[in-house]
């Protein structure tokens, strides 16, 4: 009554001859000779644990690329800045012919890169300096006519000027409006480490497990990727599968990171969605196998199963 | 830093690249390629003795 | 065998309609057989339990990871030791899985039916890039920073990375650590039992007649 009669779905049943097999012992044996190996290779080789970089790194050691990405956040010209969804609508984000699945998705990372990078830590330590508080109102207060008109003259100035001992430009007189006293609180802040950490609590004492900050800023500059460049990562170098020194990276993601290195995805800005795209219907072609004329008669064309089962085959002659 | 037990690092140090055209790849990804296909070669041709177990 | 017969007027018991599926579906002989068809008589064969093994292994130096933390590396040798073992139990997992994943496609192992096997082993393979993608960003190293860095283009890009920031190492470690290995776990157990339920996929006829019917897609 409570007992379903359902018949076995129709599995074949080997009914030819068998031999005696331990599952039990095979799988001990397996993972013995895992941890044999894997013992080993730990042993020898280690496991890479290159330094992570700071924005005091950052700007201690590339002070003019520095300058440049933070007067960037402000004119809204950096990555960040531009960038679109999720972290803003400076633009559409990237698209696969008419669809944009960034859009789509919206800006559910907010960031606003002047305030974020710049305005937001810099009020942390204007309170006990009058001088700092009143150069941010004035910045907070203007039209963004005029703060283009400061952040362009200073882009212009800093670009070709030199850099003191503490990381500031020696700019000719310009109008440059609070964005000089500004950003030269911001260099001596960062090349202190005050930036990273005042990054860091921007939501909180606890709320920083989330590096979005820190990190979309540093990537803006190119201390970040020339330190990466110089260990083959870049995306162009198929950097996707490396990993740093001679460790073996993700060979599995070679045809991944392929189509980084070759015409039109190369060179194209859409690169990223088309790449994307194009993965989804690999990997649908991988997972459905079994249901594609075409590909799955490809093992019976290659009679790699021939030496599989080369046994079998001679016991039925 | 204390290592405990450890030769170490070794894999450590300037990385090595082959390239052919566009073609790039490291010598320790070419290394774990290439022995995947010995493995998976050998696993074929090696006999398997027959009444194990 | 029931503690007691059902009468006809008792409501229906789940417990015993569920163990009795279960038995029906997978009884013990065949779960845990001791014998095997003799045309498994093939080193390819040792491939997947030398994945099975790996991923073990995995999870266990995971888990001693997790006892300390995910600072403990940078800052003990003993730590960095255990960090070494989960890299390379990972490295060794997916060697042994992509052989294992030849063998079964030029084996054709879909065949007779084992269509989920193929599918839920596939899956597998895509959900372990994931894990290890989310192991990488939890190393709080220059590696970690440069991946996140490179990775959020293309996620935003497909509208993944604004629900997936790569960026909040909260999110990523808690992913690593909980959601993806529960997941691994639920597929390899699925794809082991169907293997045991359906049994070892038999070899390829080139002739259409013989004793074992080819029961292709």
């Amino acid at each position: 009554m409570s007992r379903s009669k359902r018949a076995r779905p129709p599995f074949e049943k080997w009914t030819g001859p068998t031999r005696p097999y331990d599952l039990v012992k095979e799988v001990v044996a397996c993972f013995v000779v895992v941890v044999v190996i894997v013992v080993a290779c730990a042993a020898l080789f280690s496991s890479p644990d290159e330094r992570q970089i700071s924005i005091g790194d950052w700007a201690r050691a590339d002070a003019h690329n520095f300058v440049m990405t933070a007067v960037s956040e402000l004119d809204g010209s950096s990555g960040t800045a531009s960038y679109g969804p999720p972290y803003n609508s400076a633009s559409d984000g990237q698209k696969i012919g008419p669809l944009s699945l960034a859009k789509l998705a919206g800006v559910r990372v907010a960031v606003n890169a002047a305030d974020d990078f710049v305005v937001a830590p810099l009020q942390t330590i204007a309170q006990g300096q009058p001088d700092l508080l009143s150069e941010l109102s004035t910045w907070q207060a203007a039209t963004t006519e005029q703060r283009a008109s400061w952040t362009d003259a200073y882009t212009k100035s800093a670009d070709v000027a030199s850099y003191d001992a503490m990381g500031n430009p020696t700019l000719p007189a310009g109008d440059y409006g609070p964005v000089q006293p500004m950003l030269a609180a911001l260099v001596s802040m960062a090349r202190n480490g005050g930036l990273d950490g005042a990054l860091a609590t921007e939501r909180g004492f606890y709320n920083n497990n989330n590096y979005t900050r820190q990190m979309l800023f540093l990537a803006d500059g190119s201390y970040l990727e020339q330190r990466a460049t110089d260990q083959h990562l870049g995306g162009d170098q198929w950097g996707m599968m490396n990993e740093v020194g001679n460790y073996p990276g993700q060979a599995w993601l070679w045809l991944y990171t392929v189509w980084y290195q070759v015409p039109p995805f190369k060179t194209s800005g859409n690169a990223d969605a088309l790449i994307w795209g194009l993965m989804m219907v690999f990997t649908l072609l991988f997972v459905f196998v079994p249901f594609i004329p075409g590909l799955r008669d490809i093992p019976r064309v290659t009679k790699v199963h021939r030496l599989i089962w080369r046994e079998h085959y001679r016991m039925r002659q | 830093m204390n290592r405990a037990v450890i030769i170490g690092g070794i894999l450590d140090g300037r990385q090595r690249i082959l390239e052919w055209g566009w073609l790039k790849i490291t010598v320790a990804n070419l290394v774990v390629i290439v022995l995947m296909v010995a493995v998976f070669v050998a696993a074929l041709l090696v006999p398997f003795p027959r009444g194990r177990r | 065998m029931s503690a007691h017969a059902p009468s006809a007027t008792e409501a229906p018991n789940w417990t015993r309609a569920a163990r009795e599926r279960a038995v029906e579906a997978l009884p013990p002989d065949e779960l845990l057989p001791d014998t095997q068809p003799s045309y498994v008589a093939s080193w390819v064969y040792v491939f997947g339990a030398m994945a099975l093994a790996s991923l073990v292994l995995v999870i266990l130096t995971g888990c001693l990871l997790a006892v300390e933390g995910p600072s403990w590396w940078h800052v003990s040798g003993v730590g960095h030791f255990v960090n070494s073992m989960h890299l390379w139990a990972v490295e060794v997992f997916f060697f042994f899985m992509v052989v294992h994943l030849w063998a079964k496609f030029f084996m054709a192992a879909w065949r007779g039916n084992r269509q989920l096997t193929w599918i839920s082993g596939a899956v597998a393979f895509i959900v372990s890039i994931g894990a290890a993608f989310t192991g990488y960003l939890s190393q709080q190293n220059f590696s970690s920073q440069w991946i996140s860095a490179e990775a959020k283009d293309g996620l935003n890009a497909a509208g993944v990375g604004a629900f997936f920031n790569v960026l909040d190492f909260g999110q990523m470690f808690t992913w690593h650590v909980v959601l993806l290995p529960l997941v691994i776990t639920m597929l390899v157990v699925g794809h082991v039992l169907m293997v045991r339920r359906r049994g070892v996929v038999p070899p390829m006829e080139d002739r259409p007649a013989g004793a074992i019917s080819e029961a292709t897609p």
